[in-house]
């Protein structure tokens, strides 16, 4: 028997330790909460999300009914857009908005206080705002 | 049997400095999001900020956002529309015209000040008595008619700036007239959205962006070396942007055409109202205002789209704490030297950019 104070298996076994920490402490450091949130649609009533949709490019069209503060709002969705079809409120500013497509842009419907958002993604890059002065 | 102990206490060691480290790195404070959203002011504003404290954030936002409440509720024009029950300092100036000057809260009263100042400095172009001409309209009202040309010009001989009264000794409000009132329209989502980014900052918080229906305030940068990026809407294509701005510390907002409006016999009138005439002003489709106070860019914002292009620059010229982009009803896009280090444009083809117009000017 040799004095040496481990095996060659042991230095293995160490050494896939170490590394296997390694992975993990940078998986840890460089990891974020934050999940992509691309390709999906919120739609938010009375500050709480009540659907919550993909919007993949090929989904076949879609009309949902939202109720909102006041009355029901009709939402249509489709190949990667969404838009408000159909509203009661008096100033009809949700629904001649017209369709919005792009992560970070937002539909909102005031007297009726209704949202639908394309929430922006972490790594959507240049094309992506932090808001929109209108 | 002792080099046996000599390796388990070795691999023991190896395990807890590793398990150490791990812990470590879970409970380093690590950068948070933290947002909030209410509608308020007939909008709806959002509020984000960013920072490793995130009781911090949750307390400070939801400060800022009981001050814009306080605000709403103070300088909002309709009973009914109010939260809190009480009557707002607006309702009762205007219920008090002509008959006695009315006590006020300090903020609402710093904002008729500043309404005055910009009465003054625009030559009346901007006039926050214009509040009987805004009742004959009814924007956001669905009847589709025409103001009649008589009761326009009754409304229009009670809009006058001079004969709002304000008492700094009382802090009082006194419309001289009976049948004047206020519309804060122009100034209170401003100054609310100002308040608020005052009490992030004084909360400690460095980076924070606050949206109040496309009225931008943002805190420090969104990254080191990156500001902000917001986008300034087409006039025209409301999924079109005609330009990106990269903002630090500052306010952008935009007064257009195409936001409050109603169409009468397939034409269309927008809310932002000449005190001359008492009609739409029709000589540009959206100005944007870039300034570090946002209740300034608010009220700058409607004060230039209330003028001439050729004199909002003259104003510009002069004013050297603002930059703006305006965009005519020409479709030209016109936009002060100032912005050349933070504005990227990207209008359509139907625009005519003149930016480099005003470079050599």
């Amino acid at each position: 028997m040799s004095k040496r104070l481990m095996t060659k298996a042991d230095t293995k076994l160490l050494i896939a330790v170490i590394l296997l920490s390694l992975v993990a402490y940078a998986a840890i450091h460089y990891s974020s909460l934050s999940f992509p949130a691309e390709g999906r649609v919120l739609i938010k009533a009375g500050g709480e999300v009540v659907q919550e949709l993909l919007l993949s490019a090929d989904r076949p069209a879609q009309r949902i009914s939202v109720q909102g503060k006041t009355a029901p709002a009709i939402i249509e969705i489709e190949q990667g857009r969404v838009r408000v079809a159909e509203a009661f409120c008096p100033d009809q500013i949700c629904v001649k908005q017209g369709w919005i497509d792009t992560p970070g842009s937002s539909i909102v419907c005031v007297p009726n206080e209704l949202v639908i958002y394309l929430p922006a993604g972490t790594d959507d890059g240049a094309t992506a705002v932090d808001a929109i002065t209108r | 049997m002792e080099k046996n102990r000599v390796r388990i206490a070795f691999c023991f060691l190896v395990l807890v400095s590793l398990l150490g480290g791990v812990l470590f790195q879970l409970n380093r404070p690590r950068e948070q999001e933290y947002s909030g959203e209410e509608f308020l002011m007939d909008t709806l504003v959002s509020i984000s900020t960013y920072g490793t404290d995130t009781t911090l954030l949750r307390q400070a936002t939801a400060e800022a956002f009981r001050e814009m409440r306080r605000l709403a509720d103070l300088t909002d024009r309709f009973t009914d529309g109010n939260n809190s029950g009480m009557t707002s300092d607006i309702v009762r100036i205007n219920a008090m015209a002509g008959i006695e000057p009315v006590i006020v809260d300090r903020d609402v009263f710093r904002m008729l000040q500043l309404a005055k100042e910009y009465y003054a400095l625009t030559d009346g172009a901007f006039d926050i008595t214009i509040g009987p001409v805004m009742d004959l309209w009814g924007f956001g009202k669905p009847e589709q008619t025409l103001p009649a040309a008589d009761d326009l010009w009754e409304a229009l001989s009670l809009v006058d700036s001079n004969d709002l009264i304000l008492n700094e000794k009382e802090q009082s409000a006194f419309l001289k007239r009976k049948g004047m009132s206020l519309d804060l329209g122009a100034v209170a989502k401003g100054y609310a959205v100002e308040k608020a980014a005052q009490i992030l900052e004084e909360a400690g918080i460095e980076r924070a962006i606050i949206n109040a229906g496309g009225n931008i305030r943002v805190i420090g940068q969104k990254a080191p070396q990156q500001g902000w990026q917001v986008g300034i809407q087409d006039p025209r294509d409301p999924q079109a942007l005609v330009g990106i701005l990269s903002l630090q510390n500052e306010s952008a907002v935009t007064s257009g055409d195409y936001q409050r409006y109603k169409e009468i016999a397939g034409k269309r009138y927008h809310h932002l109202l000449s005190a001359r005439t008492g009609y739409p002003v029709e000589s540009m489709m959206s100005v944007t205002v870039v300034t570090k106070d946002s209740g300034e860019a608010d009220l700058l914002s409607t004060a230039l789209f209330l003028m001439e292009p050729e004199q909002a620059l003259a104003y510009l010229s002069q004013h050297k704490n603002a930059e703006a982009i305006l965009i005519t009803a020409e479709k030209q896009i016109l936009c002060t030297p100032g912005l050349k280090e933070k504005l990227k444009l990207t209008p359509g083809e139907e625009y005519v950019d003149e930016q480099k117009v005003n470079d050599k000017g």
